[in-house]
């Protein structure tokens, strides 16, 4: 992606990121916030990050019905498997 | 035999990610993940796989190699051009405060897996397998077959898209 809307500074983003996830520790987070602090760019891709991340969260919690293949399926699977070890064989 | 139990223990896992993948088509992911055990039952039977305890990376790995094969073969998943002359386009004139300020939690969850389908095969895999599946950087490392490095950078990259997806469609996030 060429540019961003609301970009933040270039050096920033790694380390923005790494505030989302947690990981950024010690001088580094408080040199980050302190950035932040008077960085209105900075601040809202923040924002935005966390709550995209947070969302994915969501939603990747989310129950899904059926997470099964079925039995019609596993039965294609285990043919095309045998097939296979049938053609490796006759290969050999 | 051996491969189909630990593909069980896995089934529900790689219907998740591939469902996510194909946007939730779920005939389409299905789909994917036959024809990913099955080309993992031939790798397996090669010795291919050295750790069983790797199995579900592994397993991963195989299914997002048919994933991207999908992907060049429909190019539905190819670069998000579109969205990128969106982007420029609306460069200057979108603000945050035009866009809605109360967004329902729904409606958000609604606009981001929406927003997803739009992002690039690599970058929609790598938010799937660590911010909805919760993998950690190694694990997706090994699933998408890349250093963990790679992963940081390229997951950084597809939050901040994803973001911009976000914002550009008006929600102010």
């Amino acid at each position: 992606m060429k540019q961003m809307l609301h970009s933040p500074c270039g050096w920033m983003k790694p380390l923005l990121n790494m505030m989302v996830e947690g990981r950024l520790k010690g001088f580094m987070l408080w040199f980050a916030e302190l950035h932040k602090s008077q960085c209105p760019q900075c601040t809202a891709a923040h924002r935005a990050l966390l709550a995209t991340r947070d969302s994915l969260r969501r939603v990747g919690l989310e129950e899904m019905s059926d997470l099964s293949l079925g039995t019609e399926r596993w039965a294609n699977i285990e043919s095309a498997c045998r097939a296979s070890e049938l053609e490796d064989d006759l290969q050999k | 035999m051996l491969y189909f139990s630990l593909v069980r223990e896995n089934e529900a896992v790689m219907l998740r990610v591939a469902r996510r993948l194909m946007d939730g088509r779920r005939d389409q992911a299905d789909d994917l993940v036959q024809e990913a055990v099955v080309a993992g039952y031939k790798s397996f039977c090669a010795g291919k796989l050295c750790d069983l305890k790797a199995f579900k990376t592994w397993i991963l790995r195989v299914l997002f190699n048919h994933f991207l094969g999908v992907c060049r073969s429909d190019r539905r998943c190819g670069l998000m051009d579109e969205i990128e002359q969106e982007i420029e386009s609306r460069q200057d004139v979108s603000s945050p405060h035009e866009a809605e300020k109360n967004i329902l939690r729904e409606e958000l969850q609604a606009a981001v897996l929406k927003a997803l389908e739009s992002l690039s095969a690599e970058h929609k895999s790598i938010l799937v397998l660590i911010d909805m599946e919760e993998l950690s950087h190694k694990e997706a490392a090994e699933a998408l077959d890349l250093p963990v490095g790679t992963v940081k950078s390229r997951l950084a990259r597809a939050r901040h898209s994803l973001a911009s997806i976000l914002r550009i469609r008006g929600l102010d996030l």
